[in-house]
């Protein structure tokens, strides 16, 4: 049998297919559907009581958002810091793959999941609500923001676990629900450095903050996460 | 003696203020190598050293000539098994051993088989498509030696590979280990219990408070310890009067009587033997048994890990 040494791209979609295997099978998954379902019942209990405006399409993607605080620290936080708390990173660190590709693996297979969520969610929503609560172009902006938040939000998720990673998923909620989401709503410039605000803005709800700071602000957030994420994992023994 | 696989020079590891190994210099062969010592005593800081899992504070450790904690083509070389049992719990055995296979190089294609004849050699091939969540300890130990060497490493690192399976199972992965060593691996094994070390092999380290206190042959390492008394096991009919020949012999350090039998300590084994030999001889004594509780690690270990074999580390 003949061995090589895999590429660091290849080691990172190794482990991207054996984090998605695992999370399918894991509670995380269903954990995440299961929150999911809250902005669609929003939208079919206010579709249900014929009270649908653009203000309730407003509400179900700012419920939507909420989920942004959680499901990255459950899928992507929790994943990383089980490898280092479970100690079952011995089986690859001793292995012949860069340690950068185990942070990457993981976010590049669980982000997908962390957004598929959402959006299908809010998708529903905007199904239920219909035309008189949002256009098309509303739920393309929503999507839009649900994406690059959820990439931004698991990125520090990812960082407080290499950080912290026995209290990574409490430590991942506690920073994006109690510091991300009140700083985000401020109506200050330091609102630029959340992912809360970076998502609002994408998804039009921003007031007058422009779409490019938002965006330069949520590539930033996503890069300096996942840089301080791989820059630890390169260093825990 | 082989090429050396494994070179520590004065290689050490703290853990904060915690000392895992301290100023250990140590060269390994190839074979079956017994680490042997109490827990803490850094064994485990030792392999994961040698697995690249660590990188020491002080010193170096070399595996194959290269540093394994930077390069890849090293730990490629390594099929490195961990102490604790956990593992991908939601996978199956071949779920698990497949992936592991292939992150440790095997290329995607070929992967699945390698997991599948791994898995075969120990024994697990009836239960891999089950998920590991449900296996026993033994069956948890067994697919993760399936993994150390689905990817054919030249060096096996078992960290305490028996812990908490049944003396089934127990028997099973000795036997297997064995053919490993047999088939040409080189194989590290740790255990803090002696007769899982003495069943696997002679050539063992003893490790105690993160240094190397002795090591080599079973024999060797009884040679380096100077005036480590001999014991002698002997059952006969009259224990009482063959102490009592022997009470007088200045080789004899203490004489232990125990219900059927006297076990005699001496600094000169070959003398007392003669000397035994003689005394049933002449006074007609009917030997029932004789043995040397010494000829079992336990002694040797638990001498080195005295107080003179605390002296002996701090010199």
């Amino acid at each position: 049998m003949t061995t090589t040494t895999l590429t660091g791209w290849q080691a990172t979609a190794a482990l991207a297919r054996l984090s998605l295997k695992r999370a399918a099978r894991g509670k995380a998954l269903w954990v995440t559907l299961a929150l999911s379902l809250v902005p669609t019942l929003y939208a079919i209990a206010f579709r249900i009581a014929d009270r649908v405006s653009p203000d309730r399409w407003e509400g179900a993607v700012m419920m939507t958002s909420l989920l942004l605080t959680v499901i990255p620290p459950i899928l992507v936080a929790s994943s990383i810091a089980d490898e280092i708390d479970d100690k079952t990173s011995a089986y690859l660190w001793s292995r012949a793959l860069p340690r950068w590709s185990i942070v990457l693996g993981k976010f590049l297979g669980l982000v997908p999941i962390a957004i598929a969520a959402p959006a299908v969610a809010v998708t529903i929503s905007f199904a239920v609500l219909g035309s008189a609560a949002a256009s098309l172009t509303d739920l393309e902006r929503a999507l839009a923001a649900l994406a690059l938040g959820t990439i931004a939000a698991s990125a520090i998720a990812a960082m407080i676990a290499t950080l912290m990673p026995r209290f990574a998923v409490a430590g991942a909620v506690c920073w994006l629900l109690l510091i991300d989401a009140p700083v985000g709503a401020l109506d200050l410039n330091l609102h630029v450095i959340t992912a809360s605000f970076g998502a609002r803005t994408v998804a039009g709800f921003g007031g007058d903050a422009s779409l490019a700071s938002a965006l330069i602000s949520l590539a930033v957030l996503t890069a300096g996460g996942l840089a301080i994420a791989i820059r630890r994992m390169e260093r825990i023994e | 003696m082989s090429a050396p696989i494994v070179v520590a020079e004065r290689c050490s590891k703290w853990y904060g203020a915690v000392l895992g190994i301290s100023d250990i210099t140590w060269t390994m062969g190839g074979g079956v190598i017994g680490l042997l010592g109490p827990n803490g005593a850094g064994k485990s800081t030792l392999m994961k050293l040698m697995s690249g899992l660590l990188r020491p504070s002080r010193g170096t450790i070399k595996v194959h000539g290269g540093d394994p904690f930077v390069d890849p083509l090293v730990r490629r070389r390594i099929g490195y098994s961990p102490e604790h049992e956990t593992t991908y719990d939601e996978l199956t055995g071949r779920e698990l051993v497949t992936a592991l296979a292939h992150l440790a190089g095997v290329p995607r294609a070929q992967a699945p088989a390698a997991a599948v004849a791994a898995l075969e050699v120990m024994g697990m091939q009836g239960a891999m498509d089950r998920r590991v969540k449900g296996y026993s300890k033994g069956m948890r130990q067994r697919t993760k030696l399936a993994a150390t060497l689905a990817h054919d490493p030249d060096l096996l690192i078992l960290d305490e590979p028996l812990t908490g399976v049944d003396p089934i199972a127990r028997a099973e992965i000795i036997t297997k280990i064995r053919a490993l060593a047999k088939a040409g691996k080189t194989i590290v094994v740790s255990s803090h219990v002696l007769y899982e070390i003495e069943a696997l092999t002679e050539d063992i380290a003893v490790i105690y408070r993160g240094q190397v206190l002795a090591e080599g042959n079973l024999y060797e390492i009884r040679r380096l310890i100077d005036h480590h008394p001999h014991r002698i096991r002997v059952e006969c009919d009259r224990p009482r009067a063959l102490a009592a020949a022997l009470a007088g012999a200045d080789h004899v350090r203490r004489i232990t009587m125990e219900r059927k039998a006297v076990v005699i300590e001496t600094e000169q084994p070959d003398r007392c033997y003669d000397e035994l030999a003689t005394a049933m001889l002449d006074s007609d004594f009917v030997l029932r048994g004789m043995t040397s509780p010494d000829n079992n690690l336990g002694a040797v270990f638990e001498y080195l890990t005295g107080d003179r074999g605390r002296a002996r580390a701090s010199e």
